[in-house]
């Protein structure tokens, strides 16, 4: 894999679905679609679970239209202090939205509310409507459990159970009680595979998950996740951490992963958001300035604030 | 005028002055004992029961009386103290319960020893009817260390690493499922240097025992945990006051086994602290 090679040149920069879709589309009529055994876990299901081939389903376009998450006058307060005000943004199907602005803005609190991981934070509070497949995720009798299978999440330091790299994918798998030794390992294979990280693993998938490289350890985290089949990925500057190489690796797996997954990425990399998402929401002071289709927002941003940011003229 | 640099000297001279009186006078303690005590450890001793004739008289009801109170205040220490310390961390927050519950545990490990017997003499022995057994003997003792393993587990879970704890909720495991499979082995090293810690405290007490009734003569060996007891630390009490010779010879010897109990098992805590911290951290 050279890693120079998926650095989009600026044309493919602006198109960067046209591109993957059609090496996609290719993919699938050359080799036939087979149906995974592992039967999918209890959840409506939105996308075809991942085949073992990884051969991808076709995408249906009209759907990717319609909202899965949708927020409404959202409001988090820790204890005294504001940390989002009035934000109401919708994030469709199988994109990849970025969530944009200087630190302090309040989008990783914004981007965790969606797996409720805030609740841990003392103070915290939350009003405003969030609905993920149409179910109010705060209101109504949710298990968070249930949630989080379904709302999987990457954060911004890779880490890896202090167990054994196969270990680590199963445990998504064992907490749920699933015993079935045949169906976690094509879990750990399938998975793995997904993230390119089965060549570099597959004779030491019993060593130690912490011996593996800061990129390794990260993409392990991300099968880690995929193993529980969710349909939304968050990510918490899933690169911060990591090298240019090991940077682009993983971006290139985002391409791969959104034509399974609704991604919604925290980046403190203005580069990076240009490069894979669709759209772009941008945050400033705990508020949501200007959100859109990225092409849109890196080239003709409406507020002026956007603007002065994405150029780097402050934050 | 003295400079800076000699201050710094003198500090350091100090300071390594302090190790080493400290450890002098360890060596000399122990450098006596051993030679007052050596010679007379054999077979014989670690086996014969106590007599009124010093030369006569063994360890061995002591011994076995220290090694059932070891044992059995393990088994009452370590489940209570790790159940309270996740208690504390993990579901306790900032309640009023767990606020009350931490002065208490702050308090208990200032209380002095004597007054753990004696609460162990009002409510065990008699108010229980447990009588002057091993149990309750131990249960007195598991009261005593309970803060230590208590202290000890909560310092090991916090710390275990936040983002092993949020890695395990964001796939959706519970937080029972996240203690028991990613704090506990994280910080296993860390308790079980608690509870060994702790039972080295134990080994030593004599004081709480003689008032929950621990006997000096204890003719046969313990075999169920209900039977009276006595313990190496009372059988040395009782050699070291009386007045022939050949009785404080017993008592070094004593001194010798006991201490051998206690480095011993402080080897197993530092043994396996490190087995346990290598696991954590990078192998390749």
């Amino acid at each position: 894999m050279n890693p120079t090679s998926i650095l989009p040149s600026s044309n493919e920069l602006l198109l960067p679905q046209n591109r993957i879709l059609y090496s996609t589309e290719k993919e699938t009529d050359e080799r036939p679609m087979k149906q995974s055994k592992v039967p999918s876990i209890n959840r409506p299901s939105i996308h075809a679970p991942l085949s073992p081939t990884g051969a991808v389903p076709p995408r249906d376009k009209a759907k990717s239209k319609k909202p899965i998450i949708e927020t409404n006058h959202v409001f988090v307060k820790y204890g005294e202090f504001e940390a989002i005000h009035d934000i109401s943004l919708d994030i469709y199907q199988n994109t990849v939205t970025a969530l944009i602005g200087p630190s302090g803005c309040g989008k990783s609190t914004f981007l965790r509310l969606f797996n409720r991981m805030n609740d841990y934070i003392e103070g915290f509070s939350v009003t405003g409507d969030i609905l993920i497949e149409g179910k109010n995720i705060y209101q109504d009798k949710i298990e968070i459990e249930q949630l989080r299978k379904e709302v999987g999440m990457v954060f911004q330091k890779p880490n890896p159970f202090p167990k054994s790299i196969y270990e680590n994918v199963a445990y998504g798998l064992r907490i749920q009680g699933i015993k079935d030794k045949a169906r976690i390992g094509q879990t750990v294979e399938r998975t793995l595979k997904n993230v390119a990280l089965w060549d570099e693993v597959k004779d030491k998938l019993h060593q130690s998950a912490l011996a593996l490289s800061g990129g390794q350890q990260q993409r392990l985290c991300i099968a880690r996740t995929l193993a529980v089949e969710p349909a939304i990925l968050l990510m918490d500057e899933p690169t911060s951490a990591l090298d240019p190489i090991a940077t682009a690796k993983i971006e290139e797996l985002l391409f791969e992963l959104k034509k399974q997954y609704t991604i919604v990425i925290v980046t403190h990399n203005m580069q990076q958001a240009g490069r894979i998402s669709d759209r772009t929401a941008f945050f400033f002071m705990g508020k949501l300035i200007e959100y859109g289709k990225t092409k849109k927002i890196f080239t003709h941003p409406e507020h002026p604030q956007t603007e002065s940011y994405i150029t780097g003229r402050f934050g | 005028m003295i400079s800076n640099k000699t201050k710094d000297k003198l500090f350091q001279y100090w300071a390594l002055s302090c190790t080493v009186l400290g450890l002098v006078l360890l060596s000399i303690f122990i450098g006596n004992i051993l030679l007052d005590g050596l010679h007379r450890i054999d077979w014989n001793f670690l086996t014969a029961l106590p007599s009124r004739r010093a030369e006569k008289a063994g360890i061995y009801t002591a011994m076995l009386g220290t090694v059932w109170i070891l044992v059995l205040t393990a088994m009452i220490a370590f489940p209570l103290g790790v159940a309270t310390a996740i208690f504390l961390e993990e579901y306790g927050g900032q309640s009023r319960l767990s606020k009350l519950l931490e002065i208490n545990i702050s308090n208990l490990a200032g209380v002095p020893s004597v007054i753990y017997g004696l609460l162990g003499l009002e409510v065990f022995a008699r108010a229980l009817k447990l009588g002057p057994s091993l149990l309750t003997g131990s249960i007195t003792l598991s009261l005593l260390v309970l803060p230590i393993v208590i202290v000890s587990t909560r310092e090991a879970i916090k710390a275990v690493p936040g983002s092993l704890r949020e890695a395990s909720y964001a796939l959706g495991a519970t937080q029972w499922q996240t203690i028991w499979n990613q704090v506990l082995p994280a910080s296993y090293g860390g308790i079980l240097t608690g509870v060994i810690l702790a039972l080295s405290r134990a080994v030593g007490e004599a004081a709480p025992l003689i008032v929950v009734g621990a006997l000096a003569y204890v003719p046969f060996a313990p075999t169920t945990p209900m039977d009276e007891f006595t313990v190496l630390p009372i059988q040395i009490f009782n050699w070291v006051s009386r007045p022939q010779h050949s009785f404080s010879i017993n008592a070094s010897a004593a001194i010798i086994i006991l201490l051998l109990i206690t480095f011993l098992m402080n080897g197993i805590a530092v043994y396996m602290r490190n087995k346990w911290q290598n696991k954590l951290k990078i192998k390749s």
